[in-house]
């Protein structure tokens, strides 16, 4: 079940809010694991058997590291344990095909090829759990001792299947007692309608054109180059709308979960840029992988293997191929070259220029998209090729213009969203004195167009579901 | 929690995982050459009176891509008023097979609408038709030779001769 649906919103969210008000509050936990089994059980019932399953492991895992340290031990072995089958299940069901694939090109040897599905949010769930046990190990926080509190941190369904990736000590104390108040609802429905508005009404739209422009059967430089566009606009909205959604759903329950998004279009520079995009994502490899191995307090050397490993870890997060492995070097490489090159080329002048910045930093994104959105290598070759006119049809065609021309209107709303500009806008309205009604008829408005696109419109695809 | 309470569900959720994994990799579908796999579905199918379809009608009647598809193969009927229809595809993921596969269930419910209320018949077949994923294909077939297209395709993906959905 997505969020963006009529099912979720119609037929499953008002029954789940108020059977979950309604409940009294030690049953709070329970109603909200129940929902959270079905909501995840609405697609593939029998992946919920893969996360009972780690959800039990997880909880006698952690249960097993606090007990080794009240022996006085650190737990060292029960982490290594418990991180080896979280990944071992996560690298069967996503990496499998991979391994098998590149076994076979380098040593000739021969797995069975299997047709494996990905189990939905299954990236995610496991990288809680890792943090879980990690923050048990560390100290960071106390084991779970009730399995249906540690269950919902695994399942919750606002974050279930696409994030944020909550960490386990953020979130520990939230699970045990958490406000909720008129206010805080309120808020959360703000959060999930803007969401909504940025999923269907332009992350849909611009996927349409990019779908459209990409399946064209000869592409001038211009159509390349708002084929690129067009996408990195769809992810952004169709990943910070999910966000948005989740972490307004969360706010409903009473849960506060880390913003994922801050405008990462607006970043000066890519290190910026990775400060302000899939938050979570990063704080994790942060916290669990980059500090672990040292982080920027060892020799130069080891930093840029440092962050080579986290990029490369980053990359494959998102997907078993190649070239997410090179889209994630790509931002290793682009990292080290701004900490090592430019930063000290730059010294004094930093923030200068922040249109040069913002604007260097677009294109280099827009350029790490194709490495993203190509089934493999050699078509980001080719795609990376039309970008500069190789194998293009010219510079300008008629398809270019037309969709230039009809999409303007969107390409210009999603700059503009992608901008603090409208939440600047939107807090100076605050003050005026029909602030009340502009706010209701807004969010009504953004909420009624949503639905009918979603009973209109076929295409809702979303795109990290599949990571 | 006591320690062996902890050692002995630690040791059978270790034992469960290996026996899940035995199952999982068991009941998936292998990775096969959709050449030999298209030829045995087309066999098990009478394609005598339907046509191929391009991919005009692919995106037509399914509002897919071809481009997008690994491999991908499409008949449908010569005559309007038949519902005979064959959608075999390998899709470049398993995700994509799960869009693909709601293709197919939506190509289904718009014939049966098409078809609801004057002819009997073409519903009843369409409602005993094939849809189904597995791991990144997809197979929906409307035909009276349902369970034969069924047979041949799990031959080919499970290597088995079992049968049912």
């Amino acid at each position: 079940m997505v969020f963006s649906s009529i099912v979720f919103l119609f037929a499953f969210l008002p029954p789940v809010l108020a059977v979950y008000y309604l409940a009294p509050g030690k049953l709070r936990n329970l109603v909200l694991l129940l929902a959270s089994l079905i909501f995840y059980a609405w697609g593939e019932p029998v992946y919920c058997l893969l996360m009972g399953y780690s959800i039990l492991w997880n909880y006698v895992m952690g249960l097993d590291i606090a007990r080794q340290q009240e022996k006085g031990k650190r737990g060292k072995g029960s982490l290594a344990l418990g991180v080896a089958v979280d990944l071992l299940i996560l690298g069967f069901f996503k990496y499998y095909g991979f391994l098998a694939q590149n076994l076979e090109a380098l040593l000739s040897v021969k797995l069975p090829a299997l047709s494996l599905s990905l189990p939905i949010g299954l990236s995610f769930y496991t990288f809680q759990s890792i943090s879980y046990l990690a923050d048990v190990y560390r100290g960071k926080a106390k084991s779970q001792k009730n399995l249906i509190s540690f269950g919902l941190y695994i399942s919750m369904f606002p974050q279930l299947v696409a994030g944020p990736i909550v960490q386990y000590a953020d979130v520990d104390a939230q699970l045990q007692s958490r406000e909720m108040s008129r206010s805080r609802f309120g808020e959360g429905v703000r959060y999930f309608v803007v969401g909504l508005g940025k999923k269907v009404l332009l992350a849909n739209n611009l996927g349409v054109m990019y779908r459209e422009i990409t399946a064209l059967s000869s592409l001038s430089v211009l159509s390349a180059w708002l084929g690129v566009l067009a996408y990195t606009f769809q992810i952004y909205f169709d990943f910070s709308g999910y966000s948005d959604m989740a972490i307004g759903l969360g706010k409903m329950l009473g849960f506060e979960f880390q913003p994922n998004f801050r405008y990462p279009y607006w970043a000066t520079s890519v290190t910026d840029f990775w400060r302000r995009w899939h938050i979570s994502l990063s704080s994790w490899f942060r916290e669990y992988v980059y500090i672990p191995l040292g982080g920027n307090r060892v020799s130069t050397g080891r930093h840029i293997f440092n962050l080579l490993v986290v990029w490369a870890c980053t990359g494959l997060w998102h997907g078993a191929s190649w070239n997410f492995v090179v889209w994630g070097l790509y931002y290793g490489l682009l990292l080290i070259l701004e900490k090592y090159v430019l930063n000290r080329l730059g010294k004094g002048k930093k923030g200068k220029l922040p249109v040069v910045g913002r604007f260097y930093t677009l294109v280099l994104v827009m350029i790490g998209w194709v490495f993203f959105f190509s089934p493999n290598l050699q078509a980001a070759g080719t795609y990376l090729g039309l970008l500069v006119g190789q194998g293009a049809v010219g510079v300008v065609d008629g398809a270019s213009l037309y969709y230039l021309t009809t999409g303007a209107v969107l390409f210009l709303l999603a700059a503009l969203g992608s901008t603090p500009l409208p939440g600047a806008l939107w807090r100076r309205l605050q003050e005026s004195d029909w602030w009340d009604v502009l706010t209701v008829t807004g969010y009504l408005v953004i909420f009624l167009l949503a639905v009918a696109y979603l009973i209109h419109d076929t295409y809702n695809p979303f795109l990290y579901f599949r990571f | 929690m006591k320690d062996w309470i902890l050692r002995i569900a630690k040791l059978l959720l270790l034992v469960l995982l290996a026996a899940g994994g035995l199952l999982v990799v068991k009941g998936t579908a292998r990775q096969v050459d959709f050449g030999k796999l298209q030829a045995d579905v087309e066999k098990a199918m009478d394609l005598s009176d339907m046509k191929q379809g391009d991919a005009r009608m692919l995106r037509r009647f399914y509002d897919l891509n071809a481009g997008e598809l690994a491999h991908w193969v499409l008949y449908t009927a010569s005559d309007n008023m038949a519902v005979e229809e064959l959608l075999l595809v390998e899709c470049a993921s398993p995700e994509q097979a799960e869009q693909v596969l709601e293709a197919a269930r939506n190509r289904k419910e718009t014939q049966v609408k098409n078809f609801e209320g004057y002819g009997p018949e073409q519903v009843q077949l369409l409602n005993g038709c094939v849809i189904r994923r597995d791991g990144s294909y997809v197979l929906f077939a409307v035909s009276d030779r349902v369970s034969d297209i069924k047979k041949a395709y799990r031959k080919d993906l499970f290597q088995t001769e079992r049968t049912g959905s």
